[in-house]
């Protein structure tokens, strides 16, 4: 069953050239894609088209089969946990306990049940210890997962994480990686350009390339064709 | 306020610049002892993140939303009135220059009102209050929070002092319609500056410099008095006092009128006639200044005596 | 003109800022002048007109009324001074390039500490707001809504974690820069050459003439 449908998506900044051409694909529900691309293929930029930050000049998307249009805007984006690139983007309330609730709060669940639910996201990923302490004593790797924590608060369907592995060190990111395959019921979306993380964590890849889908395919498979990444400016060696 | 190009007139710039020319000079002395300010990227940021700070529209009451202005929660943040009015005095600067919010001419009347007077204004009254708290951080919320807000107050009295005096409109119609808008202004500043301290106090109080001492002296106890005797008694209750009040019940109240002064005074029942309220503030404050004048004397005169 | 650096094109507009706003009041022949000047200035910069609306605010209106009892020509020549004021200003601001605000600002002649808070400031400003705008995008896609003191609580703690990363954030800026041999001093940027300085010297001299004039002539 389908979760996101994207139809003929095509978008560009004002008076600049196009980023994202005639872009068409189909994500199914509980599936873990990633998305790929060299820095400037329109990664982010797809994602803030699927969440209704930016509009496209043309195309639809459908999320749950709802149209994204203006007057469904919140209740899709109530549907997707969006990780930013840098999770201090996300993180800003005195305490961590504070910043997960936060978005369960805004939606009107009750402080008791929102603190529960973030209790027990912290003991799932070991950071129980960190609920009463500011985002600016945590490492990278701690930010990483509470912000990550931030989005699961609000039960959301469907996940797009950016770059998620981004200055972590190895012991971050299997702890990471261990996280997001017990999310089974979740439909994940992942920008990056860690090929072995991502080849543990998701199973399917699209491949972006000057703003078009170039690839998709089965994630294994593809990295094992390095011609076709090098072609792609992605050389999978370096 | 920002003063725009065209409406001050040019000696009001003139002196204005002059003027603020004057103490940035002096900022400029005093800061580069400061902690912060010595290292100039440390005080580039926080101008910056004021400017930034600025620009969010915070909600204040009952719907209402404000901006924060950031005279008092500059003294907060960098610990020292010097480093505040230097970074007030750039935010200024490329309000005018590049945002064409506040004139150029009009430059030194803005850094004037709302770099020196709202910073100092602020940071005398908040580090008052504070030493009223006993010093403690967590009370530092409150007493920037009080500051700033009262500064705006005195900023927009000091910028319809201006206008009036460049001959826009009378003093008796400017500073009124200035001070009425700007204290609904203040009263978001010091709700605005108070929630972002508090913020800091809980999560990163040692950021929160500890504050040098700009003013030695007897700057407290005279922010004191002016409070006490200049504002204060503004609101004095008009009601008859304890012996006034049993003379009106017991028939004797007017034996007193009837009496001749032996001295006529012009500050007779802390009034100036014609003045007003203006008139008992201005009572209130002479005579305060006067108790204070003649106890640092005998004081002064007892020390040597025992020394 | 537009040939002419930024750099003298803001000393030029500053100085014709400068000579509008003290010209004697009331005298609108000379002020005319100005008003020609500026609308050259417009044209020059290739400014929409769409654009200028803006430069009518709600300062100047207040103040324009505040005025009003002395007169409508007192008050009418005060606003169009102001607003011929903004017109080159603005008419400068719109023709310059994104980001060159700091190279902008490090050219003022001010004291040495100042230039440099100025060009830290410019530099680092739309970093800044930035960061800000993508914690505000965060918190709206997290359903940002409720009570007043809860929204005022949610700013104030976006507006509080942005001052520790930029303490943060400026401490690096510092190491990494003293790293790299700076002393603590930015070179001035303000000095002209010879041609520039003809230029602003011929500017400035007409500049004066006409407001002595109406002075002189009112």
């Amino acid at each position: 069953m389908s979760i996101i449908k994207v139809n003929n998506l095509s978008f560009s900044y004002p008076n600049k050239e196009t980023v994202l051409h005639d872009i068409s694909f189909t994500i199914n529900h509980g599936e873990c894609i990633a998305l790929l691309g060299k820095t400037g293929s329109g990664k982010s930029t797809l994602f803030e088209n699927l969440i209704g930050l930016k509009v496209p000049q043309t195309g639809t998307v459908i999320v749950n089969e709802l149209a994204l249009v203006p007057r469904n805007l919140k209740h899709i984006q109530r549907q997707i946990g969006y990780c930013f690139q840098d999770p201090n983007d996300q993180l800003f309330m005195p305490t961590i306990l504070e910043d997960i609730i936060f978005g369960p709060l805004n939606q009107g669940i009750s402080k008791e049940v929102a603190t529960a639910k973030a209790l027990e996201l912290l003991t799932e990923f070991d950071l129980l210890d960190c609920a009463d302490r500011s985002v600016h004593e945590l490492s990278g790797g701690q930010k990483r997962l509470v912000a990550l924590a931030s989005i699961l608060s609000m039960n959301p369907s469907i996940l797009f994480l950016d770059e998620p592995t981004n200055g972590l060190d190895p012991f971050w990111r299997r702890k990471l990686a261990n996280i997001l395959s017990k999310l089974t019921t979740h439909t994940i979306l992942i920008a990056s350009h860690d090929f072995p993380w991502l080849a543990r964590v998701t199973r399917r890849s699209i491949l972006l390339s000057h703003g078009k889908i170039v690839i998709d395919r089965d994630t294994k498979i593809l990295l094992q064709d390095s011609n076709t990444l090098e072609a792609h400016g992605l050389p999978i060696d370096w | 306020m920002h003063l725009p190009d065209g409406f001050i007139s040019v000696p009001v710039a003139v002196s204005t610049g002059i003027l603020s020319g004057g103490v940035l000079w002096v900022a400029l002395k005093k800061s580069s002892s400061s902690k912060v300010s010595r290292h100039a990227v440390v005080l580039g940021l926080t101008t910056a993140f004021i400017f930034a700070a600025q620009m969010i529209n915070f909600p204040v009451l009952g719907g209402t939303s404000g901006h924060l202005l950031g005279g008092g929660l500059a003294g907060a943040l960098l610990g020292c009135p010097w480093s505040a009015i230097l970074s007030i005095t750039t935010v200024l600067i490329i309000q005018a220059v590049l945002f064409a919010d506040g004139g150029i001419t009009a430059l030194g009347a803005n850094i004037l009102t709302m770099g020196i007077v709202s910073v100092l204004m602020a940071w005398v009254l908040s580090r008052t209050l504070l030493a009223l708290f006993g010093g403690r951080k967590k009370y530092l919320p409150i007493a920037y929070g009080i500051g700033a807000a009262i500064s705006v107050l005195g900023t927009s009295l000091v910028c319809g002092i201006l206008l009036s005096l460049s001959g826009i409109s009378k003093a008796g119609i400017v500073i009124p319609s200035m001070a009425g808008v700007h204290i609904f202004i203040g009263i978001g500043e010091g709700i605005i500056t108070c929630t972002i301290l508090a913020y800091l106090v809980k999560v990163r109080p040692d950021l929160l410099p500890g504050g040098e001492e700009a003013f030695k002296g007897f700057f407290t106890p005279i922010v004191l008095i002016f409070l006490l005797a200049g504002v204060l008694s503004l609101f004095a209750s008009a009601l008859p006092d304890g012996l006034e009040s049993v003379a009106l019940d017991l028939g004797f109240f007017n034996l007193a009128e009837d009496s001749k002064n032996v001295v006529q005074s012009p500050f007779s029942k802390y009034e100036i006639i014609g003045k007003g309220q203006i008139g008992r503030s201005i009572t209130g404050l002479l005579g305060a200044l006067v108790c204070f004048g003649i106890a640092y004397g005998l004081a002064s005169i007892v020390k040597e005596k025992n020394a | 003109m537009l040939d002419f650096s930024p750099k003298l094109r803001l000393y030029l507009t500053l100085l014709l800022i400068v000579g509008t706003a003290l010209l004697k009041l009331e005298n609108w022949n000379f002020l005319s002048i100005y008003i020609l000047l500026s609308i050259y200035w417009v044209v020059l910069h290739g400014v929409k007109i769409s654009k200028l609306p803006r430069i009518l605010s709600l300062q100047l209106v207040f103040l324009f009324i505040l005025v009003l009892p002395q007169g409508w020509e007192k008050a009418g020549f005060l606003l169009v001074r102001s607003m011929v004021c903004l017109l080159f200003l603005t008419s400068f601001l719109l023709s310059m390039p994104p980001h060159s605000f700091s190279t902008t600002l490090r050219s003022l002649p001010f004291p040495s500490q100042i230039r440099m808070n100025l060009y830290f400031t410019g530099h680092f400003l739309e970093l800044l707001k930035e960061e800000l705008d993508q914690m505000n995008t965060s918190a709206k896609l997290r359903g940002l809504n409720g009570t007043t003191s809860w929204l005022r609580y949610t700013n104030a703690s976006m507006v509080g974690a942005l001052y520790i990363r930029t303490l943060e954030k400026a401490e690096r800026v510092n190491k990494a820069m003293h790293l790299r041999g700076f002393t603590g001093e930015f070179p001035s940027d303000f000095n002209l050459n010879n041609k520039e300085r003809k230029i602003l010297f011929g500017f400035g001299i007409s500049g004066f003439l006409i407001t002595l004039g109406s002075y002189l002539f009112g």
